[in-house]
């Protein structure tokens, strides 16, 4: 019973000594009085003076305050106590030093806002959850062509069927192929993005619709009019996102049909890198799918010398991915042997989110490595600061030790002024995150997927506080442990007034974080220099075409209207008749000065075909597939292309002349080394062609690839229902795209102008992936690279102050501020130039991560490793001027004197 | 601050104040003077570690104090020992007995 309630009783102590401190430190204060009385009466009684027994007590009492401390730490619940009490006295001496304050909780915003901002993108487009059930098991099935070298070819109709019948290991595949179409029906005719699809489609991916119901198997029949499902953003924009358009007609093409539901937008996940992964397709011009239509493709219409359907499979369950490679490769080689049109044709498999995601990750992953270096970098310095601030502070901590303040109540209080530092420079980098991140999505290519969904979220929020947490730890620890080796001794026999020096090792360890901060920074400038300069590279590259000045728009003639009638080919005057009055109507635009109707603008990868070259058939059979385009007279006028040789393809080159074609030098250098390649005759789609001319090289697929041969065949010899118009224009290419609107609505108002900019915006969009990558890497290698020089500056400075009357009396003893003046920059120079080094080592091990970033350059480009060392020493001097002026211009009697 | 005496042995100070607190209660002072008085001043308690270690007791439940009057009418914190603190006394004295016993014999030992 009396053991329990002398527990109880100690409990109890604790909770009130908790929750009563005002009383309990008072009742602390009169035991203290009560006993010095005491012992002052028992000295008195000894005959002492009252004052001396005073003293006396005083004395053996050992120090009232530094009682009070051990009998505080003796007490339990003190830790919750005395951290209530230190964040009050962090904030009390961080508000008593504002510069020291907004400095350091900038600095630590500028690291936790850029990871958090990065963090979130990252987060949302690698580390979400797939919309996909079982994403691993979904696979992109390409065909190969040993010919032309090419692993990432579309399919043919009747391959995609042999492969699902006979193969075990994908338990279901399914073709995509893109289609765009002009919605008509009332109001103005609108260009939408569609996707044709295998009716199963949807069930190999394993999508839900969010209205109505997905394809059946016998849906899709072209005959029968379009089945369609709506894309969840086009419902919610064109339709307000009205669950009743379920069962409403849809006009497509000038084709009605039924819309039987609405597909999320998650569905188009992948759509667009698919179609930019494969060799050839046809464009995909939106960012979502518009419109899903039901197909089911006959074989008598998609031949099997036909490749255009982008194939996905869903491996069976527990089977590999080699082992379908296995198996479909095995098909495969049974079809070449069955099929000439299979000839030297194979399949290549390859995990979908690899295709999804494998361009964006590296640039993705160097950027997330690049902030985490950014924050090392704000540690550094901010645990630089913050040991700067520990030695000033020596005098404080010593008087505090003296009394009786235990080094482990020392050591919390740091931690706990670092917390709050944290806490801060989190709050402000969590809003500068925000801010960040917008610019962030503006600034990135719109071909990252899921971009938009990046948001800094709970998940996003989570990881902040860990990095912060660790960040924390990190810089708090340091001057924590710093005052561990402190000499009171010296800390208290220090004048006031004069700044306590540090100890040898502080001073080592406050170099040593500034030599990393150095090294760290310039890994980051010469990773943002390699792209850079891989960036200015690809800018230089010679498209072979200018697009300043052109203006694009591309349009599409309904089958309804302007039938592919083979029976006639080529002469069809309905298709041919209309690009022909278009041009005309274009041409006689006052501000036009050049105009051309071409089967595609350039920089769109267009499509290949097999050719021979007339009198040379069998050596033909060996020659990869060759880029077919098609132009009209103007065209190199309009885009600003070369003429080489012979002529380009003029008006008079209609569906009743003789069939000719240009070629590119490439083409010419490859297949016609010896002799003109003018006059000989090549043939593709059944016809031979008579070469007439060769142009100049035009890039095809993205500006940083070689371009392939290629043949330009006129486009009424080979009339098209897509076409697209070029516009050289006088003034602003924008400017006309209203006029040039209204010229085709004169000459039929159902058709929609589409994809209507600037060349040069065609242009600069390839460009902005690595622009992107460039840019942020660029910015953060700046403030690292600031960090880091504000470092080296503060150290310098210390040093400077440290050193002054050492310095007064060198100057005293005759040394020229000159002499002065080196030392400093040469201290300064030194810790850059370790820093640098060792940067440099770590750069070259650590930037083979941007091999696939760079263009043009090796990820060791000397020009980058030798610029990039040089500039940061320029700019490390220019940093440690400063602090070396001052130390020159200092007033020796007056260095003396402070001693 | 010159005194004949020692200072009393770390760890030893527990031992001291439950035994003086044995024999009634009393104020921190109070028991400096008893432990300095029964050592015949041989032992000095340093005053700087008093009362932590009273602070300390009081927290282990080995005493208790409250305030009280004192003999010339001051408020004092009192301490008693409590029923634990009692059974500590014991304990601490079989081990103090030992432990200096065993002392003995190292010292004696030729």
């Amino acid at each position: 019973m009396g053991r329990a309630r002398d527990l109880l009783g100690a409990v109890l102590l604790r909770v009130r000594e908790t929750f009563r401190r005002g009383t309990v430190e008072r009742e602390l204060d009169d035991e203290v009085r009560f006993h010095i009385e005491l012992e002052t009466r028992a000295g008195i009684d000894r005959g002492l003076t009252a004052e001396a027994a005073r003293r006396e007590a005083l004395v053996k009492f050992g120090g009232v305050e530094r009682f009070k401390e051990e009998a505080r730490d003796a007490r339990g619940l003190a830790p919750l106590e005395d951290l209530g009490r230190d964040v009050r006295h962090a904030g009390r001496l961080l508000r008593k030093s504002p510069g020291f304050a907004a400095a350091a909780v900038l600095t630590l915003a500028l690291g936790i806002g850029a990871n958090t901002a990065i963090f979130s993108v990252v987060d949302a487009v690698l580390l979400s959850e797939s919309p996909f059930p079982e994403p691993d098991r979904l696979v992109m099935v390409w065909e190969t062509d040993r010919a032309s070298d090419t692993h990432h070819e579309p399919a043919s109709w009747p391959d995609v069927v042999d492969f699902d019948e006979r193969s075990r290991t994908l338990s279901e595949i399914g073709a995509v192929v893109g289609q765009d179409f002009t919605l008509g029906g009332d109001g103005e005719p609108e260009r939408v993005t569609g996707l044709a699809v295998t009716p199963n489609l949807f069930q190999l991916l394993g999508v839900r619709p969010i209205a109505g119901r997905l394809f059946r198997e016998d849906e899709g029949d072209f005959a029968a009019g379009p089945v369609v499902l709506l894309g969840e953003e086009f419902w919610r924009g064109r339709y307000g996102g009205d669950p009743g358009v379920v069962g409403r007609p849809i006009t497509l093409n000038e084709r009605t049909g039924i819309i039987v539901g609405v597909a999320p937008a998650a569905a188009d996940l992948g759509i667009r890198q698919v179609h930019e992964r494969a060799d050839y397709a046809p464009s995909f011009s939106g960012d979502e799918v518009d419109v899903w239509q039901a197909f089911r493709p006959t074989a008598d219409a998609f031949p099997r010398e036909t490749h255009p359907f982008l194939t996905l499979g869903r491996l069976a369950p527990g089977v590999a991915l080699a082992a379908a490679q296995e198996e479909l490769a095995s098909i495969a080689a049974d079809l070449e042997e069955a099929y000439p049109e299979n000839a030297a044709r194979g399949v290549n498999l390859e995990p979908y989110s690899d295709v999804v995601f494998g361009p964006v990750r590296p640039a993705l992953l160097v950027l997330l490595g690049a902030v985490a270096l950014v924050l090392l970098v704000t540690c550094a310095n901010v645990a630089n600061l913050l040991l700067a601030r520990t030695t000033a502070r020596s005098r404080e901590v010593a008087v505090r030790r003296a009394l009786g303040a235990g080094s482990g109540r020392i050591r919390r209080q740091f931690l706990v002024e670092s917390l709050v530092l944290t806490v801060l420079g989190t709050a402000v980098g969590v809003a500068l995150a925000f801010a960040g991140l917008e610019a962030l999505v503006a600034l990135a290519p719109s071909d990252i997927p899921r971009l938009a969904e990046a948001e800094v979220d709970g998940r996003v929020l989570a990881f902040t506080a860990g990095v912060a947490g660790i960040v924390a730890l990190l810089f708090g620890l340091l001057p924590a442990l710093q005052t561990r080796r402190m000499d009171i001794h010296e800390a208290l026999q220090a004048q006031p007034g004069r700044r306590v020096s540090e100890g040898r090792a502080a001073r080592g360890f406050r170099s040593a974080l500034v030599v990393a901060e150095v090294a760290l920074a310039v890994m980051l400038v010469i990773g943002a220099g390699l792209l850079l300069r891989s960036f200015w590279r690809l800018q230089a590259v010679d498209p072979g075409f200018r697009a300043a000045g052109v203006l694009k728009a591309e349009y599409q003639l309904p089958g309804t209207r302007y039938p592919r009638d083979f029976s006639r080919w080529p002469d069809i005057p309905e298709i041919n008749g209309l690009h022909v009055r278009f041009l005309d109507a274009v041409r006689s635009i006052p501000g036009v000065e050049a105009a051309t109707i071409a089967g595609g603008h350039p920089l769109d990868p267009g499509f290949t075909n097999s050719f021979q070259i007339i009198g040379r058939e069998a050596e033909s059979a060996d020659f990869p597939e060759i880029r077919v385009r098609f132009i009209s007279a103007g065209y190199l006028e309009a885009v600003g292309g070369e003429l080489l040789e012979g002529r380009t393809v003029s008006d008079a080159d209609d569906a009743r002349s003789t069939p000719v074609v240009v070629i590119n030098r490439t083409a010419a250098e490859r297949y016609f080394a010896e002799g003109s390649p003018l006059g000989q005759q090549i043939r593709f789609w059944g016809t031979n062609r008579t070469i007439v001319g060769v142009i100049g090289d035009e890039r095809f697929k993205g500006i940083d690839q070689a371009t392939d041969p290629a043949v330009y065949a006129p486009l009424l010899q080979n009339p098209q229902q897509v076409a697209t118009l070029l516009v050289r224009t006088v003034g602003a290419p924008l400017s006309l795209a209203l006029e040039i609107r209204r010229r085709l609505s004169e000459l039929d108002p159902q058709l929609a102008l589409f994809g209507i900019e600037p060349l040069q915006a065609t242009l600069s969009g390839t460009l902005s992936k690595p622009r992107f990558t460039a840019t942020l890497l660029l910015l953060f290698a700046a403030v690292a690279l600031l960090l880091a020089l504000v470092g080296v500056h503060g150290v310098l400075s210390y040093a400077v102050a440290r050193r002054a009357p050492e310095v007064g009396i060198r100057m005293a003893l005759g040394a020229s501020r000159g002499e002065v003046i080196r030392s400093v920059l040469g201290e300064g120079l030194a810790l850059a130039g370790i820093g640098t080094a060792l940067g440099l080592a770590g750069a070259f091990l650590a930037n083979r991560l941007l091999a696939s970033l760079v263009f043009g350059i090796t990820t060791t480009d000397a020009g980058t490793f030798v610029a990039v060392p040089a500039a940061v020493l320029a700019v490390a001097a220019v940093a440690s001027l400063a602090p070396a002026l001052r130390a020159s211009r200092q007033d020796p009697i007056e260095a003396l004197r402070a001693e | 601050m010159t005194r004949s005496g020692a200072d009393v042995l770390q760890g030893t100070l527990d031992l001291l104040i439950l035994k003086a607190l044995s024999l009634e209660p009393m104020h921190g002072w109070g028991v400096a003077q008893r432990i300095q008085q029964f050592s015949r001043d041989v032992l000095q308690v340093n005053q700087g570690s008093l009362y932590p270690a009273l602070h300390r007791l009081e927290h282990r439940g080995w005493i208790a104090a409250e305030w009280g009057t004192s003999e010339n009418n001051r408020r004092a914190k009192y301490y008693r020992l409590t029923e634990t603190g009692r059974g500590q006394l014991e304990a601490e004295r079989a081990q103090w007995r030992r432990f200096s016993a065993a002392v003995e014999l190292v010292l004696e030992a030729d």
